[in-house]
């Protein structure tokens, strides 16, 4: 129910069943009945009916977890107006949150599937603070209080009359799903899923009889791969089954894929189970990012990611604007976020030297020539188990084959340059290629680092850091010192310094 | 241009506090640990007690007479330190957000605090009374929130 107060704004609550949160953040009061009940173990009769004669005693302890709960959600309310939105939290410890409307960079809307029938929506915003945690306010709204809210809240507004709508086919959401789903992450989300969840993990893995299943097709698929050995399959079925559930993961993450471009800001609609709607300011994007890995570098396909505070800052999401598009089509989309990827007007560029091969490959290739004599101390250690050994020196060997072959690319690609407002750097790290656009007064550090063979030769290597939320550095391996050290002037004084000293 | 200094009842507050824990803390040194030497649990003690009187009678007037915040509409500052001074600058159009902390019983401690949230920083304002900590949300209510953001 809300009420009017004096600065001309009306109080909310949230929604009920945020009471539920409140509530179990309690739950541990529960050890109270739990210790209770030990004293009548074992059950029997008599124990049955004096444990009957105290349960008022764990009624009281319930109730008091849902009434701290009740009363946590009566002092948390939320209050908004033309100007600001102010949430207030806590009982004895009181915080009251102000975020001007004005400052809100991204809004997320969630829709899950077990709110949908409860009319609640999870609404998180941020700004470009990029104080932790990103989402600077996160509410549980009653559906039809969001609908108010977003008369107020300029970025929540849809703009539908006057906006520009893309989808993404269903088609290209499956191959970004399976280009952006790797077992190891999944593995990694796994382990702590089991870290987290503990026995209860377990107990379900007993249930369903994983193991049992697992030994099954590993016994099927000995017949069909005969002499690989039984641990390599059991491995190579891991990592598929890791792998097809993190598929299914952006699959349901990604699906139902859909961008509109208003006149001043970006809705983002994805997801088939949760529907999540962003809503970004298009002046807070930092920067575009056109990200391929090699096989899309071969097809000529790019994903267009952001940064944005807020937007993909979750551990599980990438900031995505664009799941697949064809690279000459990508540009229709870069000027939309006012980002041309042809730079004009006057223009630097230095690109790496081929000399400096050693700075690209020196990882892969160590850690292929590392290779060989762990192999042959683990086969002199462990003979029995030459098999085994064979098939992971195999398994390692190929991703920094893959490796080598992307640095190789990336020798010859990798290239920095800019016109009087914008600086663009095309680089890879780990295995995706990056293709950068950013203006020239967002690049709030440069690095330059060179080692004593560069220094000779008149090379360097050169990081770049972007304005935003995380300092992340953004490395380009052997690059012309001369040429970097005319760009960094043109970065700190503009053209003008270049134009007088030449 | 206004200087805001921290709320003098925070002090008493503070020390109040610290009293009380010194005490509790001393209480419990001397049940739970009644099996080492009494000697050692006297020294104990004495250290205590003698890092409570320096604390709260020493430093921490010293901290919160020198604590100081300048509010302007260019900039936010704030200034504070006993043996390293310590000066933090942020500008006031950078500011994204704000929070107000309210201890209990704040309106009579002195317990108001505020973090401003800035560009990839926060500058905390602490020890604020509360007609100080209502000028400063009026004042950004009316410099900030009311402004377009400055574009970077």
């Amino acid at each position: 129910m809300p009420e009017q107060n004096s600065v001309t704004s009306v109080t909310y609550h949230e929604h009920p069943i945020k009471i539920l949160r409140y509530s179990a953040k309690n739950i541990w009061l529960l050890i109270f009945p739990l210790l209770r009940s030990l004293r009548f173990f074992p059950p029997s009769m008599q124990n049955l009916i004096e444990w009957g004669e105290g349960v008022w005693i764990d009624l009281m302890v319930a109730l008091l977890i849902l009434g701290i709960g009740v009363l946590r959600w009566v002092a948390c309310s939320y209050q908004f107006n033309e100007i600001f939105i102010r949430a207030r939290s806590g009982i004895l410890l009181i915080q009251e949150r102000e975020i001007p409307l004005n400052r809100i960079t991204v809004t997320i809307e969630e829709h899950p599937l077990y709110l949908r029938p409860l009319q609640a929506v999870r609404l998180q915003i941020s700004t470009a603070s990029g104080a932790a945690p990103e989402e600077n306010m996160k509410l549980i709204l009653r559906l039809e209080d969001l609908h108010r809210l977003r008369r107020h809240i300029p970025v929540l507004q849809n703009d539908s009359a006057k906006s520009d709508s893309h989808h993404t086919s269903a088609w290209r959401v499956l191959l970004f799903s399976a280009l952006f789903s790797s077992s190891f992450s999944n593995a990694v989300y796994i382990a702590t899923l089991f870290v987290q969840g503990g026995r209860i993990i377990s107990g379900l893995l007993e249930e369903f009889r994983a193991q049992q299943l697992l030994e099954d097709a590993v016994d099927r698929a000995s017949v069909i791969f005969q002499g690989v050995p039984r641990a390599a399959i059991a491995l190579g079925i891991i990592i598929l089954v890791l792998w097809v559930f993190s598929f299914f993961r952006n699959l349901l993450r990604y699906g139902r894929f859909r961008i509109r471009f208003g006149r001043e800001y970006i809705s983002v609609h994805m997801g088939i189970l949760t529907r999540r709607r962003f809503h970004l300011r298009d002046d807070s994007i930092v920067f575009p990012d056109l990200r391929q890995n090699l096989i899309m570098k071969i097809c000529g396909m790019v994903s267009l990611h952001i940064r944005c505070p807020g937007y993909g800052s979750r551990r599980d999401t990438l900031p995505v604007l664009m799941p697949l598009v064809r690279k000459r089509s990508s540009q229709q989309l870069l000027d939309k976020l006012h980002a041309n990827q042809k730079l004009g007007g006057i223009r630097m560029r230095a690109a790496s030297h081929p000399r400096f091969i050693g700075s690209f490959v020196w990882q892969p290739i160590t850690g292929l020539l590392a290779l060989v004599p762990v192999r042959v101390i683990a086969m002199w250690l462990f003979p029995e188990f030459e098999a085994i050994i064979h098939f992971f020196s195999l398994m390692l060997t190929l991703p920094l084959a893959w490796l080598l072959l992307i640095r190789i690319i990336s020798l010859f690609s990798e290239y920095i340059s800019i016109d009087d407002q914008t600086v663009q750097f095309h680089f890879s790290r780990g295995f995706t290629f990056h293709t950068i656009t950013v203006r020239q007064e967002r690049v709030v550090r440069v690095d330059i680092i060179q080692t004593p063979f560069q220094k000779k030769y008149g090379f360097c290597h050169l990081y770049l850091v972007c304005n935003g939320p995380r300092q992340q550095k953004y490395k380009l391996t052997a690059l012309p010192i001369e040429a970097v050290r005319e760009m960094m002037a043109v970065l700190e004084n503009g053209y003008d310094s270049i134009r007088i000293s030449g | 241009m206004k200087e805001y200094k921290a709320d003098r009842r925070a002090q008493v507050t503070i020390q109040v506090v610290s009293l009380i824990g010194t005490a509790v803390l001393i209480g419990l040194i001397w049940y739970f640990l009644i099996f080492f030497p009494r000697w050692l649990l006297w020294t104990l003690t004495v250290i205590l007690i003698a890092a409570a009187v320096i604390l709260s009678v020493f430093l921490l007037p010293e901290w919160l007479r020198r604590l100081s915040y300048t509010v302007s509409e260019t900039h936010i500052t704030r200034r504070g330190g006993i043996f390293f001074v310590h000066e933090q600058i942020m500008r006031t159009q950078a500011i994204q957000f704000s929070t107000v902390i309210r201890l209990p019983a704040a309106d009579r401690t002195g317990m108001y605090m505020i973090p401003l949230h800035a560009y990839g920083g926060t500058v905390l304002l602490l020890f604020l009374s509360r007609q100080d900590a209502d000028e400063i949300q009026a004042f950004l209510h009316r410099i900030v929130y009311r402004q377009p953001e400055t574009k970077i």
